[in-house]
């Protein structure tokens, strides 16, 4: 595949060959989407492959704590999407446990990335801040949030307000970190720009400093995305829970009811797939860019 | 501002942090038992370290942590290198890299110990599981980001497939996967000290803090746990990112476009545009 | 990849193996043991402490645990070869479900008066055991023996049942007086330590009828230990038989025993109200816990317990 002639200043990883006219365009792209066909299709049949395996390994051993996945599913189905049409197929039990836990999971993460931003913007605008705030920032990401659950009890009110807080608390830093770092490596070029324009600081943060940290930004959001999922799962063993995922989790592991822990197990990987696909895509809309996977077909190939 | 200016003012923001939590506690808004102040929580937690049984804990602790850590390396890096060298197998395991990733390892807490029994195997198994993931991604994304020149330039003369590899590709990939290692030091430690709090059996910092937290008045304790926890993930940080300095002190800046900042590399923060490589990699999913 | 997969093995390999059920060559008979911090376990710290299991040849190692459902995964995996103030109701349960083959050495406790309580504020205007019907009552595990016990009480009563929510022991106090929650059933010494801090009154006696004399917890372990060193399970059902007499004959031994280790003080341990010490296994006791079991749900089939019991 030849290269073009400065293909040296190309930023690395974007080696895509050029293509001129309508008719190398076309050809690209028929060749761009059997690629990617041929990936998805790929990878499905390995997912299917897995699950053959699995099935027949727990059918053939019979042990108690590996079901097989077709009597999870069977069990899922039971337990939360055996309902009627008009509440999308979900039972009360899921209605329940299911949709509190996503209702506090979004509510924890939508806290989190407000302060984050707003807090990260603040610390990176200043390189002192930075520094003074760093140390503190450090400790706080530290902490295991299950140790906090004593402080967390007295400071807040049972149930609801207690989880957030705990949500909130840890799924913030990755934001704020993040954001901090976007804002810090905003070009001084264009800060320069912005001052002979006179803009104003809301302008500025509008459109210069947010846009500029928006990948960062979204970096530390997919990881807080990723940590609200398990914090949802840790705030549902403070006390005053009554209902939800990771409650039911602690529940059927109570009752040794293995069968439920699985079919929790197999609801909270699939959740968290679904999120962080979704989040991907608000991310492409947003700014236009892939994420790493993009950057996989343009990389030259061997 | 030079290196004293900024461990100088970093101690500043430990001090008012501090105060300020010394503040609320002495405000008397709860009572003293149920939320001691914090010079009361740190002159406990300097008590401890005068604590053979405690130092002892600790100890089980951070050797879970280095076994997680170090099996999480071993994995991430070779597996890494495959995926990122050969797209096909990369296409196909990514489904499966998606499902499985999401977990959050606390949620497989009841079902692996039941299979591996309660104690230090669990917990390793565990935190390896979390940790490979940075390190797994990082590792890809740096492979993504080796010069093609480099890599055209060994071939042109030669070299084969895999001394491409290991001449060019993991030289380059070094940084990344050292920062990967960073991030995933971090998420092991806070993992480690969460399982044992969750599973409750055997020793460890966790231990200690999860029967502080039933006692009647042990808040004191647990807050001393928390403060040991956070100082060591300090520690452990900052040991990371010297490391890191001086064995690659050549490309700071696009070291950390790669998954999570942790906010600890400070690169001079010239004019490079944040969003020049807009292809990142995930950070990976922390515990 | 490979290097990889071998080095885990090998480390876990390494890992592995701590503990367990030891030799029976000559000498005593290593038995590992898990107990709580809690009155319950108090006459296995009496055998320890007495020589009684070195009279019998054991030589006994007692692991700290919080909640015996944590030590379950230890007992299936023969890590830890006995379970001492092990919840019934959770390993009956996990008996039935099949993740343990469930044998009882011992009786451990049994419910008497005052030892857990039904506590409410000083100003609660909850008087009586009807009005508890439709409040909040905090209990420490959900679906386990507090809920089983209460809603027998108010059965035979007559009264309505509350609505259950689960919350830790040390954290019962700060919610009663936040008022998060109506009342909460607490168990010694946090009972003593409620009614003390927050002048908080005594709603329901815990082991009123019909469960006084009721098994709560026992020493359990697995078919396999029981068959495989069936002389040192019975020597240790006869050297906690007889720590327990000594317990129920002598509660001071208790009392002296408790501040070691649990995180009960010295003054405390002099006041709280124990449970009693039963000084033989009785099935006919176990039966009574598990019809109850099966009357409110928590078991699918009847399970004989005599069937489970170590001769």
């Amino acid at each position: 595949m030849s290269k073009a002639p400065n293909s040296v200043t190309r930023p690395a990883g974007r080696s895509r060959p050029l293509i001129r006219g309508t008719a190398g365009r076309a050809a690209h792209l028929t060749r761009s989407a059997v690629v990617l066909a041929r990936g998805a299709l790929l990878r499905w049949l390995v997912l299917v492959l897995a699950l053959a395996a699995w099935q027949l390994a727990a059918r053939v051993h019979g042990s108690v704590y590996f079901p097989p996945p077709a009597r999870i599913a069977h069990h899922a189905y039971d337990l939360w999407f055996s309902g009627p049409v008009g509440h999308l197929f979900l039972t009360p039990a899921a209605v329940d446990t299911i949709l509190p836990s996503l209702g506090r999971m979004s509510a924890g993460f939508a806290l989190a990335a407000v302060a984050g931003i707003a807090l990260g913007v603040a610390v990176g605008r200043s390189r002192r801040a930075y520094v003074l705030c760093n140390p503190v920032l450090q400790f706080a990401r530290a902490v295991p949030p299950p140790a906090l659950v004593p402080v967390f009890v007295v400071v807040f009110d049972f149930g609801t307000p207690m989880q957030l807080a705990s949500i909130v608390f840890s799924a913030v830093w990755p934001v704020l970190i993040n954001t901090a770092e976007g804002a810090r490596d905003t070009d001084p070029l264009r800060l320069d720009v912005a001052a002979v324009l006179r803009l104003t600081a809301p302008e500025r943060l509008w459109f210069l400093l947010l846009p500029s940290a928006l990948p960062r930004i979204f970096a530390g959001l997919r990881l807080s995305l990723s940590l609200c999922l398990i914090l949802m799962v840790f705030s549902e063993l403070l006390p005053g829970t009554a209902n939800g995922i990771g409650f039911a989790l602690t529940d059927a592991q109570s009752r040794s009811d293995l069968l439920t822990v699985w079919a929790v197990l197999v609801l909270l990987g699939a959740l968290g797939y679904l999120l962080n696909t979704g989040l991907l895509a608000v991310e492409k809309r947003l700014t236009g860019r892939g994420s790493s996977k993009g950057s996989r077909n343009g990389r030259s190939t061997t | 501002m030079n290196r004293r200016q900024e461990l100088g003012l970093g101690g500043l923001g430990v001090l008012l942090a501090f105060g300020i939590c010394e503040a609320v506690g002495r405000a008397g808004l709860v009572r003293r038992s149920y939320l001691p102040p914090a010079s009361e929580v740190l002159s406990r937690a300097v008590e401890l370290a005068g604590d053979r049984a405690f130092l002892d804990g600790v100890g089980v602790t951070l050797r879970a942590w280095a076994l997680g850590l170090g099996l999480a390396c071993a994995i991430a890096i070779p597996l890494g290198l495959l995926l990122g060298s050969v797209p096909v197998v990369d296409d196909a395991v990514r489904a499966v890299i998606e499902f499985l990733r999401p977990l959050p390892s606390v949620a497989l807490i009841p079902l692996v110990s039941l299979l591996l029994g309660s104690g230090t195997e669990t917990e390793v198994a565990l935190i390896t599981y979390a940790s490979v993931w940075p390190i797994l991604f990082n590792t890809v994304y740096g492979l993504g980001e080796t010069d093609p020149l480099a890599k055209d330039t060994l071939r042109a003369f030669g070299f084969g497939r895999l001394s491409v590899l290991l001449r060019v590709e993991l030289p380059g990939t070094a940084p990344f996967i050292a920062a990967g290692v960073r991030i995933s030091a971090s998420i092991a430690l806070v993992l480690a000290v969460a399982t044992e709090l969750l599973s409750g059996f055997g020793q460890g910092l966790g231990i200690f803090i999860a029967q502080a937290q039933l006692a009647t008045d042990g808040t004191r304790d647990v807050l001393a746990g928390v403060v040991w926890a956070g100082v060591l993930g300090l520690v452990i940080n900052g040991v990371l990112v010297w490391g890191e300095r001086r064995v690659f002190p050549w490309t700071p800046e696009r070291r950390e476009r790669a998954g999570e900042a942790t906010g600890s590399g400070d690169g001079p923060g010239t004019g490079r545009p944040a969003g020049s490589g807009g292809d990142r990699a995930e950070g990976g999913l922390p515990t | 990849m490979a290097a990889g997969a071998t080095v885990l093995a090998l480390v876990l390999a390494a890992c592995g193996g701590g503990g367990g059920s030891g030799s029976s060559g000559g000498g005593s008979q290593k038995v590992t043991v898990a107990a709580l911090p809690l009155t319950d376990a108090a006459a296995l710290y009496i055998a320890r402490d007495r020589g009684l299991f070195r009279k019998e040849g054991l030589d006994v190692t007692i692991q700290p645990v919080q909640q015996s459902i944590q030590a379950l995964p230890a007992l299936s995996k023969g890590q830890v070869d006995v379970i001492a103030s092990a919840n019934y109701v959770t390993f009956l349960q996990a008996d039935e479900k099949g993740t343990l083959d469930l044998r009882i050495l011992a009786e451990g406790v049994r419910t008497a008066p005052h030892m857990m309580d039904v506590l409410v504020p000083k100003d609660s205007p909850i008087k009586s055991a009807a009005d508890l019907k439709g409040r909040t009552v905090a209990v420490n595990i959900l679906n386990n023996i507090q809920s089983l016990t209460l809603n027998a009480i108010l059965d035979r009563q007559g009264a309505g049942h509350p609505v259950y929510r689960q919350i830790a022991f040390p954290q019962m106090g700060p919610a009663l007086q936040k008022g998060q929650v109506d009342a909460v059933h607490a168990v010694e010494p946090f009972d003593s330590a409620i009614q003390g801090e927050l002048k908080a009154r005594v709603l329901i006696d815990g082991a009123s009828a019909p469960v006084q004399s009721l098994p709560i917890s026992g020493y359990v372990t697995t078919r396999a230990f029981a068959d495989k060193h069936a002389k040192a399970a019975a020597a240790f059902r006869r050297a906690i038989e007889a720590a327990s007499k000594i317990a129920a004959q002598d509660p001071s031994a208790v009392r002296a025993e408790l501040p070691k280790y649990t995180k009960v003080t010295a003054a405390q341990a002099k006041t709280i109200d124990l449970p009693a010490y039963p000084v033989a296994t009785d099935p006919a006791q176990l039966r009574r816990l598990i019809e109850l079991m099966q009357k409110q749900g928590l078991l699918k089939k009847a399970i004989d317990p005599a069937t489970l019991l170590v001769k």
